[in-house]
């Protein structure tokens, strides 16, 4: 269901927004604008000979905390960043850091071989691979 | 961590506590799901944010009832806000914040818990309610449509908009969408906040929406219309730089201003009435606006510089002297009792009036068309017409009036005139339009009391373009002229000061309705006793001096003056005796350069030198020399003339052949006179059978002039019943009446020009109808005196004397009569 909702949305902003489409995707010019209550995390996507990555800035987080999920052509990252309370005489100048659900979703080929895809958390980054299916 | 295919779980939101601290909002409304900067300045809410940034982060914003003021309890806050959470904070460098927030979920405040050091309520959360059903799917279709149209009006709204709304999780978030994106007051927006189903939110915000849509649409047509009327009148001013730029360039600008500053100048000098002074002014403003080069330009200068020309304020008539008066026109003119004491009496009724004060001050300055008072009826110059042969002096004795008078003279020919706009002007719109011939002749005369002169009134003709007598009547008349309006100015013209004269020849030819308007004075034609006293006080003199010559130098004796009147000229004036004194003089200018010693003195014996063969000759004697002549008199508009009537018979058919291009009352005459004739031939001792098998010819020569009349009824009555007779009429018998078919004579017109030409022509008996005695009187003492009349009333009475005798008596020349050879 929640597939369905998401490809509509890739045809209808189109190839030139697609950029756009990766950030809030809510937040536009307006007096009061709205948006997803999940943020999305920094994000980077290459492709070589073999495979694609998806690397993800997150830290703060544990490798259980991660939820991946593969769909036919699209690729959805979420989590919760648990937020901990600091201590009582804390007073902030700066809050910069984004806590709780987020989300990311990326638009993924079909030829993928999904039985190799791999994932691993280190050092802050979430890195998913996704090899391409070897023409048979 | 492996993927696969596991159903998405949903992603946890933030935890709401049911003690919420709570951020009173001025002026603005939190929905869910909306992201909002909020800057935070007070004491207490920079406490609750930094408490809230170091617990959950999540606060509860509500919006303040009033826009001013701190909100100090429940009471000045609305029940429902929405829990958000701080995703973004920056402290100030002056101690306030910025900070980021989203809204979670609307919640109801339950009670305040803490108001100290800032407010801490129990909170319920309030999620709203999702309506299903046709109306609530009416509503969301009626505002997405409205919310579109409004997209397209507002620039400031990004068109990505309404692809937006489509993906929206459902209608509550489309009515927060909307109600965030249209500007509406905080009241409004929270209003749509307290709607706990999304029916509720989309019915608020249907009329709103539809309000702020015709608004917009308002806006936009107002922001429309004065763009296109700003631009327009840019684009006029541009042109209009441009224009000047250009005419700065030609040097014209220059002169167009300076030509309308003297415009301006002169109207002011001109002391327009007020009617023409606004339409002057009128036309001077469009001139300022126009391009000298325009076709136009010159159309509206022509016609200011008409406007300012005329005479509107100018008055001449100074004092009237009476017996200086008498004197000028003695001095102008030889005899014309008659005219001259009209005249003088007209001028002692204009004096008197001047003295008593009837008349209106010489300024009057209005000539706006008023009611006729009885005083305005009585200061109106009356019209006089001179009527007589040409060369008489009618043009002479309007100058004569007007010197008298210290008026201007302006003299208009209307001779050969055949357009009504001859005399009321053109219309301005055609090419080269210009005022009628009476407006003209004020410009010329610079006042607006001159004698004005229509000259040859009598040879007006109307034509396809309309009568021009018609026009004149306006002119004419005292009731109308005074607001006479010619059709190229366009305003109203005094004209009842002009003091009109006119002339004609005849009166016959003058249009009935024109001729009652005036007052109608006859100048006969001269006596050659006259004409001898013009030619040497008036006409002599005045050829002398136009020759260059000295008075001494040139004597013409009264023989000679004599002679030219009767052997070179034949004319009821003076004109073409003028002439020849005129070439007399010339000769004598050229004689007296060539070395001949002057003076030189003119007598009858030198006339056949100087002024070549005699041109007239005496025609009665030559003419009458057999039965069947008979000489008449005829009236013609340049004085009297003798004509013949001839008569003959030829064997053949019985009829009456009239030529001599006679017209039909002339034929009809004749008819009458041939059947009094025959059928009393007996009585008139005529045989009987003369007339059978005979056709009889009547001619009237000459015969290319046409002629008409019932007044040579006698004298064809005579020529007839001479040839008849066999007996000549004698011949210096002339003869005029109108004839019955029963021989009664009946009167005529024009007995005195008539008298004249017989006695020009050496008649020495003229036989005139009985009931004409009392017309004798008008007949100068000269004539009279060498002519004997006969007054008859009878056709027997007419032969008698007519045939008196078997052949002419050769007579000696008498004193003041032509000889007859």
């Amino acid at each position: 269901m929640r597939f369905r909702r998401l490809s509509v949305r890739y045809r209808e902003l189109g190839p030139g927004a697609v950029l756009r489409l990766y950030g809030d995707p809510w937040i536009l010019p307006l007096p009061i604008p709205m948006a997803r209550p999940e943020w999305r995390p920094p994000v980077d996507y290459c492709e070589s000979n073999g495979e694609l990555t998806v690397k993800i800035e997150v830290a703060g987080m544990t490798d259980d905390q991660f939820e991946i999920l593969l769909y036919q052509d699209v690729l959805v990252i979420q989590g919760d960043r648990p937020w901990r309370s600091s201590g009582a005489e804390a007073r902030f100048h700066l809050a910069e850091i984004r806590y709780g659900p987020f989300r990311l979703e990326l638009p993924i080929p079909g030829d993928i071989d999904r039985e190799r895809v791999t994932a691993r958390y280190e050092q802050g980054f979430l890195t998913v691979h996704l090899p391409k299916a070897s023409p048979s | 961590m492996t993927p696969g295919p596991n159903p998405p779980r949903t992603v946890s939101v933030p935890e709401i506590p049911n003690l919420l601290p709570i951020l009173p909002l001025r002026e603005s409304v939190m929905f869910p799901l909306a992201v909002m900067p909020i800057n935070v300045g007070q004491e207490r809410s920079l406490r609750l944010v930094d408490d809230v940034m170091r617990t959950s982060r999540v606060v509860g914003l509500v919006a303040q009832r009033r826009a001013q003021g701190t909100a100090a309890g429940l009471e000045d806050l609305y029940g429902t806000g929405t829990a958000a959470v701080i995703h973004q904070m920056v402290r100030n460098q002056d101690g306030t914040m910025q900070l980021v927030v989203q809204g979670l979920e609307r919640f109801r405040i339950d009670e305040l818990v803490q108001t100290e050091p800032y407010f801490i309520a129990r909170i319920r959360p309030a999620p709203e309610v999702e309506s299903t059903g046709n109306e609530v799917e009416a509503l969301a279709r009626t505002v997405r449509s409205l919310f579109e149209r409004l997209i397209a009006l507002r620039t400031d709204l990004h068109g990505e908009l309404s692809g937006v709304l489509e993906n929206l999780g459902g209608n509550v978030q489309v009515a927060y969408f909307i109600a965030g994106a249209v500007p509406l007051p905080a009241a409004v927006r929270q209003e749509i906040l307290e709607g706990d189903t999304s029916l509720a939110k989309l019915r608020t915000l249907v009329p709103l929406l539809q309000h702020e849509l015709a608004v917009q649409e308002l806006q936009k047509k107002i922001t429309t219309d004065t763009r296109e009327q700003l631009s327009k009148s840019q684009r006029d001013f541009m042109l209009r730089e441009q224009m000047k730029t250009i005419q700065r360039e030609l040097g014209e600008s220059e002169s167009q201003n300076s030509e309308v500053r003297e415009l301006r100048q002169k109207l002011e000098e001109a002391k327009l009435p007020p009617e023409p002074r606004k339409e002057a002014e009128r036309e001077i403003s469009r001139l300022e606006q126009m391009p000298p080069g325009s076709p136009e330009y010159g159309m509206v200068r022509t016609f200011l510089e008409w406007l300012v020309a005329l005479p509107w304020a100018k008055t001449t008539g100074g004092e009237i002297d009476i017996a200086k008066s008498r004197q000028i026109l003695d001095e102008d003119h030889y005899d014309l009792e008659k005219i001259k004491e009209r005249i003088l009496d007209y001028l002692a009724v204009q004096k008197l009036r001047q003295e008593r004060q009837v008349h209106a001050p010489a300024v009057s300055g209005d000539s706006s068309p008023l009611p006729v008072t009885p005083e305005d009826e009585a200061r109106r110059e009356p019209i006089l017409c001179f009527v007589g042969a040409p060369g008489v002096g009618k043009t002479s004795l309007g100058q004569s009036i007007a010197r008298a008078m210290g008026r201007k003279f302006v003299r208009v020919s209307l001779g050969g005139v055949h357009d009504e706009a001859e005399i009321r002007g053109h219309r301005r719109t055609y090419i080269g339009a210009l005022p009628g011939r009476v407006i003209q002749a004020l410009r010329r005369a610079e006042t607006r009391d001159p004698v004005f002169m229509l000259d040859e009134v009598d040879k007006m003709s109307a034509s396809f373009h309309g009568d021009p007598a018609a026009a004149l009547l306006e002119v004419l008349d005292p009731a109308q002229n005074q607001a006479f309006v010619d059709t190229y100015l366009g305003v109203p013209f005094d004209l009842s000061r002009v003091l009109f004269i006119c002339t004609a020849n005849t009166v016959d030819t003058i249009p009935p309705p024109l001729l009652d308007r005036m007052e109608v004075l006859t100048l006969s034609g001269y006596t050659e006793e006259e004409k001898l006293h013009i030619a040497r006080r008036y006409l002599l003199p005045k050829q002398i001096a136009a020759g260059g010559l000295i008075p001494s130098e040139l004597r013409v004796d009264d023989a000679a003056i004599r002679k030219i009147i009767r052997e070179y000229t034949r004319e009821a004036g003076v004109r073409n005796l003028e002439r020849q004194l005129a070439t007399i003089a010339r000769k004598a200018a050229r004689w007296i350069t060539e070395g001949v010693k002057p003076p030189i003195v003119v007598g009858p014996e030198r006339l056949q030198e100087l002024l070549g063969r005699r041109r007239f000759y005496d025609e009665l004697a030559e003419r009458i020399d057999r039965p069947g002549i008979a000489t008449g008199l005829a009236w013609t508009p340049t004085g009297g003339e003798v004509l013949f009537v001839e008569a003959t018979m030829v064997p053949g058919r019985e009829d009456l052949l009239l030529t001599g291009m006679l017209g039909e009352v002339m034929k009809e005459s004749a008819q009458a006179a041939l059947s009094f004739v025959r059928s009393n031939a007996s009585r008139l001792d005529i045989d009987p059978k003369v007339f059978e098998g005979k056709s009889i010819h009547v001619h009237v020569p000459a015969g290319a002039i046409p002629k008409d009349g019932p007044s040579a009824g006698v004298a064809m009555m005579t020529a007839l019943a001479s040839l008849a007779k066999g007996v000549p009429v004698r011949n210096d018998v002339a003869m005029t009446g109108e004839i019955t078919l029963r021989g009664k004579i009946l009167p005529v017109g024009g007995i005195k020009e008539k008298v004249l030409a017989g006695f020009r022509a050496g008649v020495k008996t003229i036989i005139l109808p009985q009931r004409n005695e009392d017309m004798l009187e008008e007949v100068p003492e000269e004539a009279r005196g060498s002519i004997r009349f006969v007054l008859a009333d009878s056709a027997e009475k007419v032969l008698e004397v007519a045939l008196a005798g078997k052949s002419a008596p050769e007579s000696k020349p008498e004193s003041g009569a032509r000889a007859i050879h």
